[in-house]
C-alpha cells in the first residue's frame, strides 16, 4: 500500500495542473447537480408540507352559494353528500367571497378568492417579522389584506399597497405576503387573498349585485388511503356519483395543484440536470484525454517501475485513485457549495413558486448522486487504463513503440499562401485522436446551448412568443362591454386610430370534458384559432381542437370523440385538430359558439369583443386612451402586451440560459486549458524545430489556436447535426411542461444555430491562443537538452 | 583576404543552477570567413555546442557581440532573428529534429514557403533538387518515422539549404548515425562546401573535423588554438589525420 501512496503522491505532484482542472470540473459539476436536486426535492417537499399545514386536501372546490340556491343546495348538503361518496375519507367546508380586484391602479382579469381564517378555515403561512406564522394565530386587522407571495412578480406588489374590490368601495391595504401552496404560483390565474375575519363576516354580511362579488361556499374533500384512484380519477369519479362539478365554481385537486406549483421549478431543475449529465460526459472526455496523454509521456517511468516489480494492477490503482481523489475532492467542495445557491435561488423563485422551500441541501440524494457520478468515472478511468497491464516492462521503456510505423491515412497538402491553416489542418489531421476530446466537448455543449438557446429564443426577448402561446386565437387587443351601448362608439374611436380589419366574439371559461372540468375558448369565428398546428379548425358545431399535451393525457386524438357536459347536459365531439395554448398548462380546448350552442342550448351573453386592426403601432395608445376614456364598470380592455407574470418566467429563463453559457464557458476554458497543455507538451520540439528554421512564435501560437478553431469548427457542424436531429425533441419535452406542444422545426432558428457555434468557436480560439502563448516562449535550447 | 561572415567578440554565456553561477563561455572571440569549412572542436562540456548556438542566435548570449555580416545579432527581436534563419542560417542538429507528421519533403519545403518573395513553384523545385542532391528522392514521400536516420539526417541538411543560406551551422551532424550514414552526410557537407557553401560545425570526432579548412579549439569556454588545413582531399585522410591528432595532442586534448 505504501508504494501505490508514493506513486499516487508523486503522479499528482507530477500533473498538478491537470488535477486542479478535474477537482474544478467536478466541482462545478457536484455544485449544479446538487443544486438541481436539492431545488427540486425541498420545493416539491415544502409543497406537500405546506398543502397539508394550511388544511388542504385532495380536492378543493369552490361554489357560488347563488348557484347553490337556485339548485335547492347549500355548502352544507353538498359536503354532506359528498362525504357518503365512495372513497372519500372526510369533508369539511367554509366560506369564502369570490371577487374581482383592482390591485393598486391595475385592473386583474382573473377571479380573486377572499379568505379568512375563522370562515374558510384554511391555515396558511403568513409572512410576520422576520418569519411565517400560521394564519390561525395572526390577527389580520380590518381592513387589511395579504397577498401571496407571487404578487410581488406579477404586480410588484408591496406592503401598504392598495386592493378594491371592484364594483365596491371596499379598499384593503397590503399588509403582508403568504405562503399559497393551492393556487399561488405566478403560473395559475385564481389567486387567494387573506383577510380578517371581522371584515370577511362584513362582506358576507352585504348584499352585492350579481356578478363581480359572490359569496363562495368551499368544500375540502380528502380520498381515503385505500383508494385505489389518482387524484384525476378519483374527482371524476367523485363527480360521476355526486354532480358536484356542475355546481362548481373551481375545482382543484391536489396533484393539478401540484403540477403547476411546481411546473417552472421542474422544468428549471430538469433543464440543469440534463446539463449536468452534459458536463458530466464532458468530464469523462477530459478524463480520458488526461489518461491517453499521461500514458504517453509516462511509459518509460511505467516499464521501469514494472522491471522493478511493480504489478500492472499495482500502477493501475496507483493512476486510478489518483483521479478519483481528484474528482472525489472536487464533489467533496462542489456539493456543500451549492448551500449558499440552493438559498439564492428560493430567494429568486420565491414569488415565481410561491412556497417557502428549505435552504438546507438535500444531503442524502445529493450524495448518492455524486457517489453515482464519482465510481463511473473510476469506472471508466480503469477501462481506460487496463493497457496498463498489457504492456511490458521492454516495451514500455520503448516508449510503447509499435515494430511498424503506419502513416495517418489522412493528408492534407501545405501551400505557401494561408501556410499557418494548412500547417494547423496537417498538425489537427494526423494527430486526430489527440482532438477528438476537445472536438466531442465541442459537439456536446454547441447542442445543449442550441437547445437552451433555442427555448430562449422561441420565448423571445420580451417573452412576446411566451404571451402568444396564452392567445389561442389571433387579435390585437379584446374589449368586455359591461355597458353595450358604449359599443359604436369605442368601435368608431378604434376605426379611424388603426382600422379595424377583423372582429369577432369570444370567451373563455370551464367545460367538462371527460368528465374533468376544463379550459375552454369558444370564438364565433373558428377560423381565428391560428395556433392549430395539425388537423383543422374546428368548423362545426360538433367539432373541437384540443391540446396534444391534454389529448395524450386522456388517451385520444384527432378523429376521436370526447364528451363535453355543461349544467347536466351532455354531447360527443369530434377532435379535428392540435392548438398550441398555455392556459391552464395545456388542460385545455377550444370550439365554436355553434358548438357552445349545441351543448348548453345558448350563447353566452357576456363575450369578449376581439379586434385585429390593419395600424399595430397604435394599439398601446388606443388601449391606454379607452382605459382611460371609460370606466372599468363600463368597458374592459386588455391589449397582447406581455403580462407581469410572464415576466419572472422569461427573466428566470433567460437568467437560466445566461448561467447555463457561464458555466459551459467555464468548462471549455478548464477542458480546453487541459487538452491545450498536454498538447504543448507533446508538441514542444516541434515547436523548436519550427521555430529554428523561421517560424515566428507568434506564427505558431496562431497555428496551435488555429487548430482548435478547426476542432471547434468540426464539434459545431457535430453538435448541429445533432440539434437538428433531436432539437424537437428535447425543446418539445421542456416546452410541454408549459403546456406548449408541437410547433416543430420553428425551434431552431438561424440564431440558435449561429450563436452557440461562435461562442464556442470565439472561446476555443481565445482560450487556446491564451494557453499557446507558450510556443512564444519556447527556446530553441529544448532542441539541444531533448 | 578571406571576408568575415560571422564575428563574435567578448562572448559570455553563463547558466545559474541553483544560486551557483556556471561560465560555459568566457569572453570568446572569434571570426568565422565567407565560403569556410569552420570546425569548433572540444571534449565534452567544453561549451562548443553552446558557442554554437550563441554564434547562431539560436540561445541568448550572456554579455559580448555577435554581428553577421556586420549586423549585430544579440539585440534583434524575435521576428527579426526568425528572418536570418528564414533567409541567411541553415542548422544541422545532432539529433534529427524533424516535424513528425510533415514528410520529408515538405520538411524541407515549409521553411522555404516563409520566404514570400519566392513563389512556390521554385521553392518545390528547389526542394526537389536539394532531396536529390542528398540522395532522399525515393523517400521524400515519407514520414520521418518511416525513413532511416541517414535518409532524416540527410533530408535535414537539404532543409537546411532550403533558404540558400549564407552560412550553414551543424551541431554534431552525425553524433547520432552509424559509420555508413555518417560518411554519407560528411561527403555531402563537403559537397556543398565544394559548391561555395559556408559551413560551421561543432565536433569532438577527428575523422568528422578533418573535413575542415580551419579547426578551432575550445576548452573551459576559451578558444585555445587554431589550425589551418589545406582544401580536402580523400587521398590524404590520414596524414590529415595525424596532423590533426599532433594538434591536438598540444592543446592537451
Amino acid at each position: 500500500m505504501r508504494e501505490i501512496v508514493s506513486l499516487v503522491r508523486a503522479g499528482i505532484r507530477r500533473a498538478r495542473r491537470e488535477f486542479t482542472g478535474i477537482v474544478l470540473l467536478t466541482l462545478m459539476l457536484g455544485m449544479i447537480l446538487s443544486l438541481s436536486l436539492t431545488v427540486n426535492q425541498k420545493t416539491e417537499q415544502r409543497h406537500m408540507q405546506a398543502f397539508r399545514e394550511a388544511g388542504l386536501k385532495t380536492i378543493t372546490a369552490g361554489f357560488s352559494e347563488n348557484g347553490l340556491a337556485a339548485a335547492g343546495l347549500t355548502t352544507e348538503k353538498l359536503a354532506e353528500r359528498l362525504a357518503k361518496a365512495k372513497y372519500v375519507e372526510a369533508v369539511e367546508h367554509g366560506t369564502a367571497m369570490s371577487v374581482y380586484i383592482d390591485y393598486g391602479e391595475q385592473e386583474i382579469t382573473n377571479r380573486v378568492l377572499l379568505v379568512s381564517a375563522e370562515q374558510t378555515k384554511l391555515n396558511y403561512r403568513v409572512e410576520q417579522g422576520a418569519g411565517r406564522q400560521p394564519l390561525f394565530e395572526v390577527k389580520i386587522g380590518e381592513g387589511e389584506i395579504y397577498v401571496p407571495y407571487s404578487y410581488q412578480a406579477l404586480w410588484s406588489a408591496e406592503i401598504g399597497d392598495s386592493v378594491t374590490l371592484r364594483g365596491t368601495d371596499e379598499t384593503f391595504r397590503v399588509a403582508g405576503f403568504f405562503e399559497d401552496p393551492l393556487m399561488g404560483g405566478a403560473m395559475m390565474g385564481v389567486k387567494t387573498l387573506l383577510i380578517g375575519d371581522a371584515d370577511m363576516k362584513r362582506l358576507r354580511e352585504s348584499e352585492w349585485p350579481e356578478g363581480e362579488v359572490e359569496k363562495y361556499g368551499m368544500v375540502f374533500v380528502e380520498k381515503s388511503e385505500d383508494c385505489p384512484w389518482n387524484d384525476a380519477v378519483f374527482e371524476r369519479r367523485l363527480n360521476e356519483e355526486t354532480g358536484f362539478e356542475d355546481y362548481a365554481g373551481m375545482t382543484l385537486t391536489e396533484s393539478q395543484s401540484r403540477n403547476y406549483m411546481l411546473l417552472m421549478t421542474k422544468m428549471f431543475t430538469g433543464i440543469l440536470a440534463v446539463f449536468a449529465g452534459i458536463l458530466s460526459l464532458v468530464i469523462l472526455v477530459v478524463i480520458g484525454h488526461s489518461i491517453t496523454g499521461s500514458l504517453e509521456t509516462e511509459y518509460v517511468n511505467l516499464g521501469i517501475l514494472k522491471a522493478l516489480g511493480f504489478t500492472g494492477g499495482k500502477l493501475t490503482a496507483g493512476m486510478l485513485m489518483q483521479y478519483v481523489i481528484a474528482a472525489s475532492a472536487g464533489a467533496a467542495v462542489g456539493v456543500p457549495l451549492a448551500i449558499p445557491l440552493v438559498g439564492l435561488v428560493n430567494r429568486i423563485t420565491l414569488p415565481m413558486t410561491c412556497l417557502v422551500a428549505a435552504d438546507d441541501l438535500s444531503w442524502g440524494p445529493c450524495l448518492l448522486s455524486a457517489a453515482g457520478i464519482l465510481l463511473f468515472i473510476a469506472l471508466y478511468t480503469a477501462l481506460k487504463l487496463r493497457k496498463i497491464k498489457a504492456v511490458t516492462p521492454l516495451r514500455a521503456i520503448s516508449e510503447g513503440r509499435e515494430d511498424v510505423y503506419f502513416a495517418s491515412r489522412l493528408q492534407t497538402g501545405i501551400y505557401q499562401r494561408g501556410l499557418d491553416f494548412w500547417l494547423a489542418l496537417r498538425q489537427l489531421v494526423s494527430g486526430g485522436k489527440q482532438y477528438l476530446g476537445a472536438g466531442v466537448i465541442a459537439v456536446l455543449l454547441v447542442f445543449f446551448l442550441s437547445v437552451t438557446t433555442e427555448i430562449n429564443d422561441w420565448i423571445g426577448s420580451d417573452g412576446e412568443r411566451l404571451q402568444d402561446m396564452f392567445c389561442c386565437n389571433s387579435r390585437d387587443f379584446d374589449i368586455m362591454y359591461h355597458d353595450g351601448t358604449l359599443r359604436p362608439a369605442i368601435e368608431a374611436l378604434i376605426e379611424e386610430r388603426a382600422h379595424i380589419t377583423a372582429s369577432y366574439r369570444s370567451i373563455q371559461g370551464y367545460i367538462m370534458l371527460n368528465g374533468s372540468q376544463t379550459m375552454a375558448c369558444v370564438s364565433e369565428d373558428p377560423e381565428t384559432y391560428t395556433m392549430i398546428y395539425e388537423g383543422r379548425t374546428c368548423r362545426y358545431d360538433n367539432e373541437i381542437i384540443i391540446n396534444q399535451f391534454l389529448a395524450e393525457e386522456l388517451g385520444v386524438g384527432i378523429g376521436d370523440s370526447v364528451e363535453l357536459s355543461q349544467e347536466g347536459k351532455k354531447e360527443d365531439f369530434l377532435i379535428t385538430g392540435y392548438f398550441e395554448w398555455g392556459n391552464d398548462t395545456g388542460n385545455n380546448f377550444a370550439m365554436n359558439t355553434a358548438g357552445c350552442e349545441r351543448l348548453t342550448g345558448n350563447i353566452p351573453e357576456q363575450m369578449w369583443y376581439n379586434y385585429e386592426v390593419e395600424n399595430k403601432d397604435a394599439v398601446a395608445a388606443l388601449v391606454e386612451e379607452i382605459q382611460e376614456t371609460y370606466d372599468a364598470s363600463e368597458v374592459e380592455i386588455s391589449d397582447r402586451s406581455i403580462f407581469d407574470g410572464m415576466k419572472i418566467i422569461v427573466d428566470v429563463v433567460h437568467g437560466i440560459v445566461g448561467l447555463i453559457y457561464v458555466i459551459a464557458a467555464v468548462f471549455v476554458v478548464v477542458a480546453v486549458s487541459l487538452v491545450c497543455g498536454r498538447m504543448f507538451r507533446r508538441e514542444q520540439r516541434n515547436y523548436g524545430i519550427f521555430k529554428a528554421v523561421g517560424f515566428t512564435g507568434e506564427a505558431l501560437r496562431r497555428q496551435f489556436a488555429l487548430r482548435f478553431l478547426c476542432v471547434s469548427l468540426l464539434g459545431c457542424v457535430g453538435g448541429e447535426v445533432l440539434n437538428v436531429l433531436l432539437a424537437e425533441t428535447c425543446a418539445g419535452i421542456m416546452l410541454s411542461m408549459i403546456g406548449c406542444t408541437g410547433v416543430g422545426e420553428q425551434y431552431v432558428s438561424t440564431f440558435s444555430v449561429v450563436f452557440p457555434c461562435v461562442f464556442l468557436c470565439v472561446l476555443f480560439y481565445l482560450v487556446s491562443f491564451v494557453n499557446a502563448a507558450k510556443t512564444k516562449r519556447t527556446e530553441l535550447t529544448v532542441l539541444i537538452t531533448q | 583576404m578571406k571576408q568575415t561572415i560571422l564575428e563574435a567578440k567578448g562572448l559570455c554565456k553563463s547558466f545559474a543552477n541553483n544560486g551557483l553561477q556556471n561560465h560555459v563561455l568566457d569572453h570568446v572571440d572569434i571570426e568565422i570567413y565567407e565560403g569556410d569549412f569552420t570546425v569548433i572542436m572540444g571534449s565534452s562540456g567544453s561549451g562548443k555546442s553552446t558557442l554554437l548556438y550563441c554564434l547562431s542566435g539560436m540561445d541568448h548570449v550572456t554579455s559580448g557581440s555577435v554581428k553577421y555580416r556586420g549586423a549585430e545579432l544579440t539585440r534583434l527581436r524575435e521576428k527579426e532573428m526568425a528572418v536570418y534563419r528564414q533567409r541567411e542560417f541553415g542548422f544541422v542538429f545532432q539529433q534529427v529534429h524533424l516535424v513528425s507528421n510533415l514528410t520529408l519533403f515538405e520538411n524541407v519545403v515549409v521553411p522555404g514557403f516563409l520566404n514570400k518573395e519566392k513563389r512556390t513553384e521554385q521553392i518545390r523545385e528547389r526542394a526537389c533538387d536539394l532531396l536529390a542532391q542528398v540522395n532522399v528522392t525515393e523517400a521524400k514521400d515519407r514520414l520521418p518515422a518511416q525513413v532511416s536516420g541517414g535518409e532524416a539526417q540527410r533530408a535535414a541538411i537539404a532543409r537546411a539549404l532550403i533558404g540558400e543560406p549564407g552560412l550553414l551551422f551543424a551541431d554534431e551532424p552525425t553524433g547520432a548515425l552509424n559509420r555508413k550514414n555518417t560518411e554519407d552526410v560528411l561527403a555531402l557537407l563537403t559537397a556543398f562546401h565544394v559548391g561555395g557553401q559556408s559551413i560551421l560545425m561543432v565536433t569532438h570526432d577527428i575523422h568528422v573535423a578533418l573535413r575542415a579548412g580551419r579547426i578551432l579549439y575550445l576548452d573551459d569556454g576559451v578558444i585555445r588554438g587554431e589550425l589551418t588545413l589545406p582544401p580536402f582531399a580523400e587521398d590524404e585522410i590520414k596524414s590529415r589525420e595525424k596532423q590533426i591528432s599532433a594538434w591536438l595532442s598540444s592543446m592537451d586534448w
